[in-house]
């Protein structure tokens, strides 16, 4: 015990920022020129530029959303929409600009990790610099690249995939994301095949203002299987920065899908992502979120359960300190019938943080004997701290259930007592009581995630 | 033929633009069901041969009581439907002037419904062109919508 607790002491080395100048920019702020710019520059087909300018054009219109989180200073004029720092995506190890290895290698990168990343794709500024598909999943048919390689190699796939789920106007981020999106991940697994080892994706922003519109198109074929995983950590820096992604993830017939995220952006960084999926009969989707950074994070992963059967689930924790605001939750929407979704989600709030749930269950019609379970627990560590459940129900047939249950606790005086009578001090017996609180979701990330978590939990303590 | 007339209004107008055009739909032969947004259910939508949105913009913003109907509007394959939206707004409000219309359809094209005729933006109360405007409107979904039954 006494060394678990001495290696969660040490202080977590995220806050550093390298020093890279961006190849190619588009400068400060959007408009059309910017988005043709864009295109351009990627060599992209005509019908994507079609798609990015139709796009803008919404995001124009679109005014900001008009619930939670106050988002009056973001200023979305000072941001820069595009640069990269690598003119081709690198084909191995060796071809990583060494900058970019020092950075993992600051991250704290394992070694047996960056082995591990050598069969995975890193995300450094808007594009990935780094792609190496793993040998044995190409033998086994998966298709693992950014989403800009997809587009070349692959466009008939990522053109009858693309935005089918997450439409240009759902809400102001979508549009900017659909008309200025560089990079994100596109994974495709043919029928009946199981990736046996997690695909993992490493994310970072560098540069100030750099806007990251990251897209990402999961298609797991019938049968298939999948486990994804990514995590992303920011250095700190002062200008405000805004990550906008967009993630689609199609699981068919009988097929299985895992979305791992750990997000520790900085403290300037606002979080506004759109994450939806679709599971068709008999299939699973999984997410499994953990937001711990940011300033601002709006973030709702759904599930559509489209087929008799399918079920969803969302595992979640939010972390919030002073100055962050955490507006998350799960959206499932069951639209046939013995489908079913589970919700498990847990937050921390401290030192006058902000965590909200925001969720929807929807039972329609057509989807009887469907069930639907959802959990929030929340500890609020101090008295300046401040935490919501807003959910919202509708069950529309009689042979359906729901539950509901919400929880708001502060740490337990029995528990700190119990702990520090066997020699804990106060700060470390609350940490072992968070790390407890927080363990049903830890125990479902791959290990050297639940290292990395304990660490940042550790520092945010 | 079956239509679903979908209208939000706080002060009116567009429920007069939506009896506007259920009355030109019924003229012309169609089961015509109007319902108040905040009470309809956007599933409904797969069962009709014609979908028609009405609604005002608040601040640029879909009505709140529409929030439910919209989110989901979006998520349904809605491909065999034949949609038409029109809105009564107030052009001081500049950028924003009936640009709920333009969401909604947005939103139904992404839902791969065919759009049967182009959106309609009144000016406050519909006068007498209005009215003309939108039964034209009403007149084009029915032959778009006889069209696609041929096929
Ligand atoms: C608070 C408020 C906000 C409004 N915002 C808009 C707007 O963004 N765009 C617009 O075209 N009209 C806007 N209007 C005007 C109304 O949409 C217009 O009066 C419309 O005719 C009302 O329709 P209704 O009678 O069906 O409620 C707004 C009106 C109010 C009171």
């Amino acid at each position: 015990m006494k060394t678990d607790l001495n290696q969660i002491d040490q202080k977590y080395q995220y806050g550093f920022k390298d020093k890279i100048k961006p190849v190619y920019t588009t400068g400060a702020g959007l408009n059309e020129n910017v988005v043709r710019k864009i295109s351009a520059e990627k060599h992209e087909p005509q019908w994507m530029l079609a798609i990015r300018l139709r796009a803008f054009h919404i995001y124009q219109r679109m005014p900001m959303p008009n619930f939670g989180p106050d988002l009056s200073h973001l200023n979305l004029n000072k941001i820069h929409y595009f640069q990269r720092d690598s003119d081709h995506v690198s084909r191995s190890w060796d071809d990583v600009p060494d900058t970019i290895k020092n950075t993992f290698q600051k991250i704290g990168v394992p070694q047996a990790e960056r082995k591990y990343l050598a069969g995975a794709e890193a995300q450094y500024e808007s594009e990935a610099v780094y792609t190496n598909l793993k040998s044995d999943l190409k033998k086994m048919g998966i298709i693992f690249m950014d989403t800009d390689s997809a587009l070349k190699k692959h466009p008939d796939l990522v053109k009858q995939y693309f935005g089918k789920l997450v439409g240009a106007a759902t809400n102001k981020f979508t549009a900017l994301n659909t008309a200025v999106w560089s990079g994100g991940t596109f994974i495709y697994v043919p029928k009946g095949v199981h990736a046996t080892v997690p695909l993992q994706s490493f994310f970072r922003i560098n540069a100030g203002n750099t806007g990251q519109f990251e897209r990402t198109l999961i298609i797991v074929d019938e049968g298939a299987s999948i486990n994804y995983v990514e995590g992303c950590t920011a250095p700190t820096y002062s200008e405000d920065s805004l990550h906008a992604a967009v993630v689609e993830v199609f699981v068919k017939k009988d097929a299985f899908c895992r979305y791992t995220t750990i997000q520790n952006w900085s403290h300037n960084v606002y979080s506004l992502e759109t994450k939806r999926a679709v599971a068709d009969a008999h299939a699973r989707m999984e997410w499994i979120d953990g937001n711990l950074g940011s300033k601002i994070t709006m973030k709702y992963p759904s599930v559509d359960l489209n087929g008799p059967y399918a079920s969803g689930s969302m595992l979640s924790i939010a972390f919030a300190k002073h100055g962050v605001y955490q507006d998350t939750g799960a959206i499932m929407r069951h639209h046939a019938p013995y489908t079913s979704s589970n919700v498990i989600s847990k937050s921390i709030c401290k030192d006058g943080g902000v965590c909200n749930y925001r969720g929807k269950e929807k039972i329609e019609p057509n989807s009887k004997h469907s069930k639907s379970h959802v959990e929030c627990d929340t500890i609020i560590m101090d008295d300046q701290s401040t935490t919501d459940t807003i959910p919202a129900n509708i069950v529309r047939n009689g042979d359906s259930t729901m539950e509901h249950e919400a929880r708001v606790s502060k740490i337990s005086e029995n528990d700190l007592y119990y702990l520090m009578s066997r020699g804990l001090s106060e700060k470390q017996a609350t940490k072992m009581i968070i790390m407890g609180f927080i363990e049903p979701f830890s125990k479902q990330l791959p290990m050297e995630y639940a290292v990395e978590l304990n660490k940042l939990i550790d520092l945010q303590m | 033929m079956n239509a679903q007339v979908v209208f939000a209004t706080v002060t009116g107008n567009n429920e007069k633009i939506a009896d506007i055009i259920c009355r030109k739909l019924k003229k012309l032969g169609v089961n015509v069901k109007e319902i108040e947004m905040f009470q309809a259910d956007a599933d409904e939508f797969q069962h009709a041969d014609i979908g028609v949105i009405c609604s005002y913009t608040d601040e640029g913003y879909l009505p709140d009581e529409g929030a439910d109907f919209c989110d989901d509007l979006e998520r349904l394959d809605l491909s065999g439907l034949v949609f038409g939206v029109a809105g009564s707004g107030d052009p001081v409000y500049r950028e924003h002037y009936n640009s709920v219309v333009d969401d909604l359809s947005e939103m139904l094209n992404h839902a791969h419904a065919t759009q049967g005729s182009d959106n309609v933006k009144i000016k406050l109360t519909p006068n007498h062109q209005d009215a003309e405007t939108l039964n034209q409107f009403a007149s084009q979904l029915v032959k778009v919508a006889n069209k696609i039954k041929q096929n």
